[in-house]
């Protein structure tokens, strides 16, 4: 933000703080509320739900606050009474198979996205915004597009039949340009004048791209395997039509679904919220006390 | 292209190209064309060409039983009566002997018998020569007209049913609907948000959206079922206000409409609206808004005047991301009463595939799908005349 | 349109204030602008000047007090339903429209036809010398000429006063020093009341009919500008707008409307404007022109001794940089009238006339 924005924001605050009640701000202050009910009350629902020990989901009907499908049940003899999360191997297998594709998909889409968004900074050409266009279409495409025409593709051509490695493929191909937005916004704001100054100084490209540019991209480096991990584990669309016979965690949660409510997926909800939450609130969090740190060192 | 070299030597610079090249012909450009090349070829199925086929196949499999058997009799014929091997039971249902054929005695059976026999076999076997004969036009027939339709054509496009062309119709409809309603749901909220000028507020109404943005698609779905389900909690507290009774007659079935698709669908896809015109709207000068109030436009003119035009990228990339997730949603028709409402046509490129295995026309309709998309983006772009560049960022 | 039908109004601040939680922006001020007349508000940021004017512009609800605007109470009304317009520090131009639908803005939120509001723009733009720069964008414009357009959008709606926010801040200073001289002829031209804010006393002094200078939110002093340079009536008016020599001490005794004050470089004598008596803290501010070699000074009542540091030549004057008794440092100013200056050196006996020094009440200085 310009210094001016920013003068303008406090300006604004102070003014906000000083005006009377202005009817306009209630009804906007009213809308804004209920768009927040809206967003929250059904997650709300959620949560609470995985609580119940009712075996149908729901929150109207309360039969006593329980953390068996947390932690499932079984009687004196060992057995299985209550099949919460722990029993529920497909569940388990499939945290598994989402964590190996993350994995995958990090290990493609970061060197796909910084070769393509290395190389469209530095081209000077009308064959870039083709490049571009093209390089970030996966983003534009329905995911199903992505997911059908990836696992047609690997069988046709490879015999490889749908499974853990075309989702992993499927994915990589979207978040891949991501990642490749991620780091040409870094390089945009990068110093052409530093790399210069390290060629002026007599280093071989090898050298700047290594001590320079690299160094540089780092923390976008970082931030994009974070971007790609989530966006990995979180993907339905693509997956389920690229995976074939196999499942990851969210596909088995839309599998679930379809035959009907569980409360386990209530209580994967509930972790699921709880991770984000802590996640989200901590990223303010520390965003907030880097922002005071730096304006601390401006005065 | 000498630039790329220079600044980063001929090793990395070809690495790079090397990977790049990968990625778009290998990763992006192939799959594609691959499904393209399978959406113009026709696979014809169950057809009648494949029927007279198998029929041919059949009579073929007729004509050499019987002769079969013919040479058996001869060789019976030939050696007297000696021969204990009993041809009929291969013969079947065509032999006009008595009992005697089927179970051969020697005593009983004489020469004479077996030459009529032959006789009779050696007529049905002309006959249905005679037959095959003319299946056989007929396949050549039905093969050639096959040959002629495979190959490239449009044929699976012009195939489509009248049903999947609805679907396709209505999904469009609707995901240009879901588009709308986000639209003007959310604009608002960015606006909002991205003008609050206290920070401390601005900074937690961010987190309100990036909380439920971050939880997944399906587990917001997921809470929208809980809520429409028979039994949940919308039919509860309309029993509870004694709107309905569900104790007495049916509960509202809200899972089994269209509606139901549609009202989830802005749940799941709202905050793809809500981020991009938030990000446009943040750059804009409050000055700008205050210039045309202190000019005296209402509030109304200013937005249409002033805040509107400005957030054009924005509303264009919201409306893309959300156009596109909800035409090609699998998991709100999917998982929503799945089976209880009309399809969408992300479903019916589903059971092309993976129920009736029928992956060209699974193809064919996933191009229509993404044609139909690519198609908003470029009215979008014209529209709000923004390009590539501003759209994807 | 016709520049004669414009007519400036008064503006009256009857106990304005305006409180920001426990935060006092502005105290409570009574000040009357006169209709057509070239008004400013000179302060270092943070006095607020900036406040008062989006109290007058109806941004902001004053805490107390009213505003009238040719006589009509204006405290209760929406910046749009004020005669008045702003232009802003950043100017604020909408960069999507051209400059032209710029300059209509206004007049297309009356509801004006679009043939009329393209008439009346273009006479606006060749009032502000933009004849033909229409169908531009503002982007494509230099930054003096998005000034002027940013000045003939805010006539556009013929407000009665126009209020201008540091509009200059951003130029350089040739095109600065230009855009003074036009606004001026332009506030002549149309008869409009401004009410110009600037921290910048150059700007205010030129430009100006009268200044009125704050400081942490009240108003020191009003006047015409030559009376803000040569009586300032306290100690921070008398240190912000130009340079000063400050000597402090106690008052010996004053009467006549003159007083002789104690410091720790000696005893001196000037103007008591203050009616200072025996006792009291005071300082006395001589400029840096009045300030003389003794020995070209024939009154012997203002005597000092100081040390020369440096010379730095300006071209037409010389600042002589010194430092007197108690490390306290002086500034002279010598018009360059031959070699005089080159020998300035060492110890030298400086005076000032009783006539040219200012004897006010100890206060608030200006910070550089």
């Amino acid at each position: 933000m310009t210094a001016l924005a920013q003068q303008g924001r406090e300006q604004g605050q102070d003014e906000r703080r000083a005006l009377g009640i202005d009817w306009g701000d209630v009804v906007l202050n009213a809308y804004i509320g209920l768009f927040f009910l809206y967003l929250f009350v059904p997650l709300g629902i959620m949560v609470l739900a995985a609580f119940n020990a009712n075996d149908t989901p729901s929150v109207s009907d309360w039969r006593g606050f329980t953390l068996q499908w947390f932690t499932g049940a079984t009687d004196e003899a060992g057995n299985v009474t209550v099949r919460g999360l722990p029993q529920d191997a497909r569940f388990l297998q499939g945290l598994w198979h989402s964590l190996l594709i993350a994995l995958g998909v990090i290990a493609i889409s970061i060197p796909l996205g910084l070769s393509g968004a290395l190389l469209l900074t530095r081209l000077e050409s009308k064959a870039s915004t083709l490049l571009y266009t093209l390089l970030v279409s996966p983003m534009l495409m329905p995911g199903i597009v992505l997911g059908v025409s990836t696992m047609i593709f690997w069988r046709d051509m490879f015999g490889v039949e749908a499974g853990l490695f075309t989702a992993m493929i499927a994915q990589s191909v979207f978040i891949g340009s991501y990642c490749m937005l991620m780091f040409m916004a870094r390089l945009q704001r990068q110093d052409r004048g530093l790399e210069e100054a390290g060629f002026d100084l007599g280093a071989s490209s090898f050298l700047v791209f290594q001590r320079i540019t690299l160094p540089f991209l780092m923390p976008t480096i970082a931030t994009a395997a974070v971007i790609a991990f989530l966006q990995s584990i979180e993907n339905y669309n693509t997956t389920f039509f690229a995976i074939g016979g196999n499942w990851t965690l969210v596909t088995e949660i839309g599998a679930r679904m379809r035959f009907g409510l569980s409360p386990v997926v209530n209580a994967i909800g509930v972790i699921f919220v709880a991770i984000t939450i802590v996640a989200a609130v901590s990223y303010v969090l520390l965003k907030r006390r880097r922002d005071q740190r730096i304006k601390a060192l401006r005065r | 292209m000498s630039s790329l070299y220079r600044s980063y030597g001929a090793v990395l610079a070809s690495l790079l190209l090397g990977i790049v090249a990968l990625w778009l012909v290998a990763l992006i450009a192939l799959p594609q064309l691959n499904m393209i090349e399978r959406a113009f070829i026709y696979e014809p199925r169950g057809g009648a060409a494949i029927q007279s086929q198998v029929d041919v196949d059949r009579l073929y499999q007729q004509i050499y039983t019987l002769e079969y058997d013919i040479q058996v009799l001869r060789q019976q014929a030939g050696a007297g009566a000696s021969v204990g091997v009993a041809p009929g039971a291969k013969i079947g249902e065509d032999n006009t002997a008595g009992s005697g054929l089927a179970v051969p005695s020697p005593s009983a059976a004489g020469t004479e018998s077996v030459e009529d026999q032959i006789a009779t076999l050696e007529a049905q076997v002309a006959g249905l020569q005679a037959d095959l004969a003319a299946m056989e036009e007929e396949e050549t027939r039905l093969m050639a007209e096959q040959e002629a339709a495979s190959g490239y054509s449009m044929r699976n496009f012009t195939t489509m049913s009248g049903l999947h062309l609805r679907i396709f119709g209505m999904t469009l409809l609707y995901s240009f609907c879901v588009t709308l309603i986000c639209f003007v749901v959310c604009y608002p909220i960015a606006y909002t948000v991205a003008q609050t000028p206290n920070r401390e507020r601005a900074a937690m109404l961010m987190l309100g959206l990036l909380i439920p943005y971050a939880i997944n698609e399906l587990l917001r779905i997921f809470a929208w079922t809980m809520i429409l389900a028979n039994e949940g909690m919308l039919n509860t507290t309309l029993d509870a206000l004694g709107l309905i009774d569900m104790a007495q007659g049916e509960p509202i079935r809200w899972l089994a409409s269209n509606g139901a698709v549609f009202c989830v669908m802005v749940y799941a896809y709202i905050l793809f609206m809500v981020f991009p015109m938030y990000n446009t709207i943040e750059t804009l000068d409050r000055n700008q808004i205050e210039a045309s109030k202190d000019l005296g436009a209402s509030l109304l003119r200013t937005h249409l005047r002033v805040v509107l035009p400005y957030a054009k990228p924005g509303i264009a990339v919201g409306s893309i991301m959300t156009f596109m997730l909800a035409a090609g949603s699998i998991a709100v028709p999917g998982l929503v009463g799945p089976g209880l409402h009309p399809d969408w046509f992300s479903q019916v490129i589903y059971r092309n595939f993976f129920e009736a295995g029928n992956w060209n026309i699974g193809s064919a309709y996933s191009l229509a799908l993404l044609a139909a998309c690519t198609g908003f983006i470029l009215v979008n772009m014209v529209v709000f005349r923004v390009g590539i560049r501003d759209i994807a960022k | 349109m016709d520049m004669q039908d414009l007519r400036g109004k008064d503006v009256e601040l009857d106990g304005v204030s305006m409180r920001f939680g426990d935060f006092t922006a502005v105290e409570p001020t009574d000040l009357t602008i006169r209709a057509g007349e070239f008004f400013s508000i000179l302060g270092p940021s943070g006095c607020g000047k900036t406040t008062i004017l989006r109290m007058v512009s109806g941004f902001l609800k004053p805490s107390t007090g009213r505003i009238r605007i040719g006589g009509e109470d204006m405290t209760q009304l929406g910046p749009n339903r004020r005669p008045t317009a702003l232009i802003f520090q950043n100017l604020a131009l909408f960069p999507l429209m051209t400059v032209w639908e710029n300059v209509a803005f206004g007049l297309e939120a009356r509801g004006m036809p679009r043939a009329e509001r393209r008439r009346r723009a273009d006479a606006l733009l060749e009032l502000v010398a933009l004849t033909g720069q229409g169908d531009k964008k503002p982007t494509e414009l230099s930054g003096g000429q998005r000034q002027r357009v940013a000045v003939a959008r805010g006539l556009a709606v013929e407000p009665a006063v126009l209020l201008l926010d540091e509009p200059l801040s951003a130029l350089d200073l040739k095109l600065r020093q230009h855009m003074r001289a036009e606004l001026k002829s332009i506030q002549r031209k149309t008869g409009v009341t401004f009410i110009y804010i600037t921290h910048d006393q150059g700007e205010a002094l030129t430009m100006s009919d009268r200044v009125a200078v704050m400081n942490r939110g009240r108003v020191e002093q009003v006047a015409a500008t030559e009376d803000i340079y040569d009586s300032p009536s306290t100690a921070f008016v008398a240190t912000f707008v130009g340079e000063q020599n400050v000597f402090r001490g106690k008052v010996m005794h004053g009467a006549n409307g003159v007083a002789r004050v104690a410091t720790d470089v000696g005893e001196f004598t000037g103007a008591n404007r203050d009616g200072l008596s025996a006792g009291d803290d005071a300082m006395i501010f001589v400029r840096p022109e009045r300030l003389d070699l003794a020995s070209r000074s024939n009154e012997t009542a203002n005597r000092m001794r100081a040390h020369v540091e440096r010379r730095d030549l300006e071209g037409p004057f010389v600042n002589v940089f010194l430092r007197a008794a108690g490390n306290l440092p002086l500034v002279m100013h010598m018009t360059n009238s031959g070699d005089a200056w080159r020998s300035l050196e060492g110890e030298l006996e400086l005076g000032f006339r009783s006539t040219d020094a200012l004897v006010l009440r100890a206060g608030d200085l200006a910070r550089e």
